[in-house]
């Protein structure tokens, strides 16, 4: 029995080799009738499962080696709960990735001294932008202020997003030890930690706390950007060049004008069916009083009646 | 954890499936045709700035048609073609298929040009000029109006300021109560500083508001969506629907600065169909004086426009002649699902016929 699970570990490996190996070398054939769309699917799909296909694996040995105690449990918890916390420190960065020239800032600065930082990231832009020279000093303190701002905001969300797993581990814990359903398989555990974790996260998303801590990173993230712009911006207009700034005020202008001749279409509209039926009402009267023998009908509207 | 009975057989069985799928997934992406999506044949028959409007004509004989025209009005957000990504589940092919001629305002790609469009652009110009179009080319004098979700919410401002152009009104995932205690997008939207996004972005970018989406439910549409995704990828069919889905998902056009902020405003921040006192354009728009007949159709299980949200539409048009109709299904699923596949076209004919 035990000669026979080896045999079928063995297979399922070199399976899983084989497979791997494909992808990383796939025949020139195989991209050339891909379109980008089943790149991007192919891509993602083998990024996603590699790491979820060696943590298993490495859960199958364990498990083939003994069977499952409390140590192996804390540590399969532990995986779980730290490669969620990685998706989510992923997903935290690529939504507010800091600019270009910042990033390169703080990349130079590993302690979070405003001082070093300050020195730093100037260095940076006087390298990347000559233009700041000719800036003032106090423009540069206000990017550092924004910097500062946004590494803060980053802090306390991330800070929010490692409580969210703390409490998802804690359910899961308590679910593991009380429901009724006993779990038999990986894909069962799995479900049930993404129902923890999405428990956990939308309690918190109804906590203020979370909301302002969310809402504050996207300002700050924000404010960065617009900084980097306006700094850009400035750059621009020195050398005389034109600007988004100056796009967006025609913009504006013919926007305004265009709501201002909306308005008048509107009251020349209004205005044609006031004529109109002032017309009808003058051809009405003038109709009664030919009856009675007048005739009150301008010679303008005699003629539109003909 | 007693709970916890996995054992060296069971798993191995598992990740040998997995791998398996994974090699199936890969053969199939191999061979799989390019993504199509909103194939339903039409013609355009309108183009103004960015916005086409589209006419789809039923695949009844004329003389077993409905004798009014749908006009249907997508939100800004995504793409109209939700309602016909799949040939299989489309709701607007079995729309056709049931008498109805169809008219789809799709609203393109804003750029830079369109920054400072507002509320009043896209409501009382884009879409009562494309109305009047349809009605033109129809040759009829009112039409029955349909609004997907934000679409729905311009679909109601629509009809309060030209009630005489509107026979009848379905809302479909429709937010009306932005401020339900389960408006999840209202909680995490609700510090962002939308005059500095405007300022920063100019027009919001579609991938801006896909973020905002996903962190709605992080690892079910993050971790998890991606591990499931060689079991989605096995057949041919199966990888369709997926990579269809997936397309319309990433397909978000950028959001028109102006316009943004004020929806986020009068609608997220200000919820004025429920508080009063909604301007558009310098016009009120009272809700109250709507006395149409609406359909309301919501999901039960709708994420993004929780039930409740839609369901605060009764108490908000007291004098019209109102219905609703459940479906057991997400925001999504109440045009794609199999569940919803006939229950929506035919409560929707069935009640236009009324």
């Amino acid at each position: 029995m035990q000669a026979d699970f080896h045999a079928q570990l063995h297979a399922f490996f070199e399976q899983q080799q084989a497979l791997f190996t494909q992808w990383l070398t796939p025949s020139p054939e195989a991209f050339q009738t891909m379109s980008n769309d089943q790149m991007k699917a192919s891509a993602m799909m083998a990024s996603k499962t590699a790491g979820f296909l060696k943590q298993s694996t490495q859960l199958l040995e364990q498990l083939k080696a003994k069977a499952l105690d409390k140590g192996l449990i804390d540590s399969l918890i532990r995986q779980l709960s730290e490669q969620t916390q990685q998706h989510s420190l992923d997903s935290i960065l690529k939504q507010w990735q800091i600019p270009h020239q910042f990033q390169a800032a703080i990349e130079k600065t590993a302690a979070q001294n405003p001082n070093a930082l300050f020195s730093t990231w100037r260095h940076t832009l006087l390298f990347t932008c000559p233009e700041f020279h000719a800036m003032h000093e106090e423009r540069i303190k206000a990017g550092c202020e924004h910097l500062a701002n946004y590494q803060a905001a980053l802090h306390t969300y991330i800070q929010q997003s490692t409580q969210i797993t703390e409490s998802a581990v804690n359910r899961l814990k308590h679910a593991l030890e009380h429901n009724e359903q006993p779990i038999e398989s990986l894909n069962q555990l799995h479900e049930l930690w993404v129902c923890c974790y999405e428990d956990a996260y939308a309690e918190a998303i109804r906590q203020d706390t979370y909301q302002q801590a969310y809402g504050n990173i996207t300002n700050c993230y924000m404010a960065l950007v617009a900084f980097q712009q306006d700094m850009q911006l400035s750059a621009y207009e020195q050398q005389g060049l034109a600007t988004h700034k100056g796009l967006d005020s025609t913009l504006q202008q013919q926007k305004a004008l265009h709501k201002e001749m909306k308005a008048v279409k509107k009251q020349l509209e209004e205005q044609r069916l006031l004529n109109e039926q002032l017309t009808h009402s003058l051809i009405e009267l003038s109709q009664q009083f030919e009856q009675i023998g007048g005739n009150l009908l301008p010679k303008t509207s005699q003629a539109t009646q003909e | 954890m007693k709970n916890l009975k996995l054992d060296a057989q069971q798993v191995q069985d598992e990740l040998t499936e997995l791998t398996q799928n994974l090699r199936k997934s890969q053969l199939t992406l191999n061979s799989l045709p390019d993504i199509d999506v909103a194939s339903t044949p039409s013609h355009c028959i309108y183009k103004r700035d960015k916005l086409s409007l589209l006419y789809f004509e039923s695949t009844l004989p004329k003389e077993d048609r409905a004798p009014h025209p749908i006009f249907i009005c997508y939100a800004l957000v995504n793409r109209w073609y939700m309602i016909d990504l799949d040939p299989e589940r489309s709701l607007l092919r079995s729309l056709l298929a049931r008498g109805l001629d169809v008219y789809v305002l799709d609203w393109g790609y804003p750029d830079k040009a369109d920054r400072f469009l507002d509320l009043d652009d896209y409501i009382n110009d884009y879409l009562d000029d494309c109305i009047d179009q349809a009605l033109a080319h129809s040759g009829s004098t009112e039409l029955d109006l349909m609004g997907i979700c934000q679409g729905g919410t311009f679909s109601l401002c629509y009809t309060a300021l030209y009630r005489q152009k509107v026979r009848k009104l379905i809302t479909a995932v429709t937010p009306v109560n932005f401020q339900t205690p389960d408006n999840m997008l209202q909680k995490l939207s609700q510090h962002t500083d939308i005059d500095l996004a405007v300022k920063t972005y100019g027009n919001i970018p579609g991938s801006f508001l896909n973020h905002v989406y996903s962190s709605l439910m992080p690892m079910r549409l993050g971790i998890q969506k991606n591990l499931n995704l060689p079991k989605h990828l096995t057949t041919t069919e199966s990888a369709l629907n997926y990579l269809r889905m997936e397309k319309w998902l990433y397909d978000c056009p950028d959001q028109a600065g102006e316009a943004f902020k004020e929806f986020i405003t009068l609608f997220f921040r200000e919820n004025r169909f429920v508080n009063g006192g909604l301007t558009i354009g310098g016009t009120d728009v009272n809700l109250s004086e709507i006395r149409h007949p609406i359909l309301n159709i919501y999901g039960q299980h709708d994420h993004l426009v929780p039930a409740d949200s839609s369901l605060a539409l009764k108490a908000v048009c007291p004098h019209s002649q109102y219905s609703e109709l459940l479906v057991k299904a997400g925001h999504i699923g109440v045009f794609v699902s199999r569940k919803a596949h006939k229950l929506v076209p035919d409560t929707i004919v069935k009640w236009l016929a009324e």
